[in-house]
């Protein structure tokens, strides 16, 4: 315990803990996490967050806003890596709060937490730039594939990282997926961590060219069919934050305030009271100064 | 550096129809065998040497003047981009990529074969159905509204054709103008596609990348910069002091930069477009700028670097139409037939899980 303080505190500060370290965080959360269930149960009141992509600071202003874990319980999204600066040190965070507290935080599964995906967004670069070798990217696609891809908070809001399959039917059906792998080109484990709302009725093909787009009726007969109020979900820029669609049954939840350096939005969080009310706080980037210093990173081999 | 000359290629020699021909590991060994990618990397590595020493804007002016194929090919550009103002972005607020980009791409189909028609004389138009597949994917997919550098290799590879069957003249003069007028008035035309579509980094490393979208610029940028360095700017029309008295690559870290070389106006258009330290959301220019001492150290190991992370990269790659102007066939092994300037290197794009 002592031991994992420390690295929290380590990881507070934007450091990354070592190899042998991540080696042991990532072993240890595999044990915590294969106990969970596909779609974890967790209680009210809890704050649920959107995508973060390594946006360390970021990350460290949601908790200014939110609170620190454990004083806050909280239920993040997926798309902890990729795109950002400090996806190591975001994940790593993350994943030892899971470990210190595993009551206290729940991680599900994005669509960025994939071996393949990670080595086409950054993840995979970050990793060995910052380590030298593969094993750290290595240990965590581990951890990936043993998330759980759906929360559901007092039975009554269903969470996951994209949307709604057209195999899936009731949060029951996801009960029966083997989903210690990595994430399928298709499919309903697919369709959960890629979809995306939109305005149609039925189903539509996703631009993304993975999961489905998926319309008002098709929210509305999930919410009807599983008894729920509301699905939250992320996956999608909302520039104020969130966006509430379909007669507030679905809402879009975003945690990276101007993502990847260059959008211009806010980010938000959404905090769910014992009686579930919805209370979205806003938030905006890190101011530059906060940051560390520049580390010193070689240029890659083709310059030597 | 004595590059070999581009060959010519006519339509009656060209075999099928250029299509998406790399699919495994295995194809990606294949393709770096090939006449065709052999061809491309010579013909980068000619407008790379083009350009060394030369300054942006490009006198063009009595001696120094534009060919027709290249004021033919500026124009086409200009055109283009006009339909911006005609497909205006609908109010559709997406995460990424603005829906009238299809309307923008639904055109582009449209009028390809009049566009290039008008293009070329009577006596090329056997190869626009060779030309246009290039053509189509230069500008971003119509289907996932992005951009990325497969796209800016399609446009490279549409300029390689057109140098193949001799449109444009694979001479210095030419090729420097091809690079600084060309490529520059298209770098130009995909930043307003992007800027105004909201067009997604394609396959981006987020900021373990380059530059989100682009690759070639810096490329083409650091052989101009490399001139300076080495002390021979025949153009001798330097006017900004930062070219003269700082350079090495550390000079990207002062803005603002002169508009006088493809680096430094894409550093610029960097600036622009993001907030945030500049070695964190552009962590590789970083690394260049405080770890290579000289230009020509950076020119050679961005070229190694496109090389294996773009055209090396099979999720980049699988999406070049190939075959017909690109030949796929190996060249004939004929005394010391080696044409490309970058060695080759067959390390390429092994997913760590792979056998």
């Amino acid at each position: 315990m002592a031991d994992l303080d420390r690295q929290i505190e380590q990881l507070l500060q934007c450091e990354p803990i070592s190899e042998a370290q991540v080696k042991q965080l990532c072993s240890k959360a595999r044990e915590i996490l294969i106990e969970e269930a596909n779609v974890q149960y967790v209680d009210s009141p809890v704050t649920i967050c959107g995508d973060v992509h390594g946006q360390f600071w970021d990350v460290m202003e949601l908790f200014k806003v939110g609170g620190m874990c454990p004083d806050t319980s909280y239920l993040f999204m997926g798309d902890f890596v990729d795109r950002g600066f400090y996806s190591v040190e975001t994940f790593l965070l993350l994943l030892a709060y899971k470990v210190r507290y595993p009551d206290r935080i729940t991680l599900i599964r994005g669509n960025h937490e994939s071996r393949q995906i990670t080595q086409v967004y950054g993840f995979y670069d970050e990793c060995t730039r910052k380590y030298g070798t593969s094993n750290v990217w290595r240990y965590c696609c581990e951890v990936f594939d043993y998330l759980a891809l759906g929360a559901i908070v007092d039975g009554r809001v269903f969470c996951v990282h994209g949307g709604l399959s057209p195999n899936l039917t009731t949060i029951d059906g996801i009960r029966a997926i083997d989903r210690k792998q990595e994430v399928p080109h298709d499919g309903p484990m697919c369709d959960l961590l890629w979809s995306d709302p939109d305005d149609i009725q039925g189903w539509g093909l996703s631009p993304r060219g993975a999961g489905f787009l998926f319309g008002s009726d098709i929210v509305k007969g999930f919410a009807q069919n599983n008894d729920i109020d509301l699905i939250a979900r992320a996956h999608q820029l909302a520039m104020e934050g969130y966006k509430l669609m379909f007669d507030k049954k679905i809402v879009t939840v975003w945690s990276a305030p101007n993502y990847c350096y260059r959008c211009g939005n806010v980010a938000s969080i959404l905090e769910l009271d014992d009686q579930l009310r919805q209370e979205y706080k806003v938030f905006s980037h890190a101011v530059s100064d906060v940051r560390s210093v520049p580390a010193k990173l070689p240029p890659a081999e083709y310059f030597l | 550096m004595q590059l070999p000359p581009l060959p010519e290629l006519s339509t009656e020699s060209l075999g099928p129809l250029p299509t998406q021909l790399i699919r495994t590991d295995q194809d990606l060994l294949e393709w770096k065998k090939t006449k065709g990618y052999l061809n491309l990397t010579l013909f980068l590595s000619r407008l790379n040497e083009s350009v060394v020493g030369y300054s942006l804007p490009l006198p063009n002016e009595s001696e120094e003047q534009d060919s027709e194929a290249i004021t033919a090919t500026l124009k086409l550009l200009d055109q283009l981009e006009s339909w911006i103002a005609d497909i205006p972005p609908l109010d559709t607020p997406q995460r990424f990529g603005n829906r009238a980009f299809i309307s923008w791409g639904d055109r582009l189909k449209e009028r390809a074969p009049s566009l290039l028609q008008a293009l070329l004389p009577q006596t090329h138009h056997a190869t626009i159905p060779f030309l246009t597949p290039y053509f189509l994917t230069s500008f971003g997919s119509f289907i996932r509204l992005d951009y990325g550098t497969g796209h800016e290799a399609s446009f490279a590879c549409f300029l390689l054709g057109l140098t193949l069957i001799r449109f444009f003249d694979p001479v210095p003069a030419e090729e420097r103008r091809l690079v600084l007028r060309v490529f520059e008035r298209y770098l130009r035309l995909v930043w307003a596609l992007q800027d105004v579509y909201r067009l997604e980094p394609a396959g981006s490393h987020g900021v373990w990348g380059l530059d989100d979208y682009s690759f070639l610029g810096y490329i083409f940028g650091s052989g101009q910069l490399r001139g300076h360095s080495l002390n021979k700017c025949p153009m001798a029309k330097v006017n900004y002091e930062a070219d003269v008295q700082d350079s090495s690559p550390s000079s990207i870290l002062k803005p603002p930069l002169p508009p006088t070389n493809l680096f430094y106006i894409s550093i610029t258009r960097i600036l622009q477009c993001k907030q945030g330290p500049f070695h964190e959301h552009s962590s590789q220019l970083y690394s260049i700028a405080t770890g290579v001492p000289r230009w020509s150290k950076a020119n050679s190991g961005l070229f190694k670097m496109y090389d294996s992370e773009v055209l090396g990269k099979r999720v980049v790659v699988q999406h070049l139409p190939l075959g017909g102007l690109l030949e796929w066939d190996r060249p004939t092994p004929r005394k010391q037939d080696s044409t490309s300037s970058i060695t080759p290197k067959s390390e390429a794009t092994k997913a760590p899980w792979a056998r």
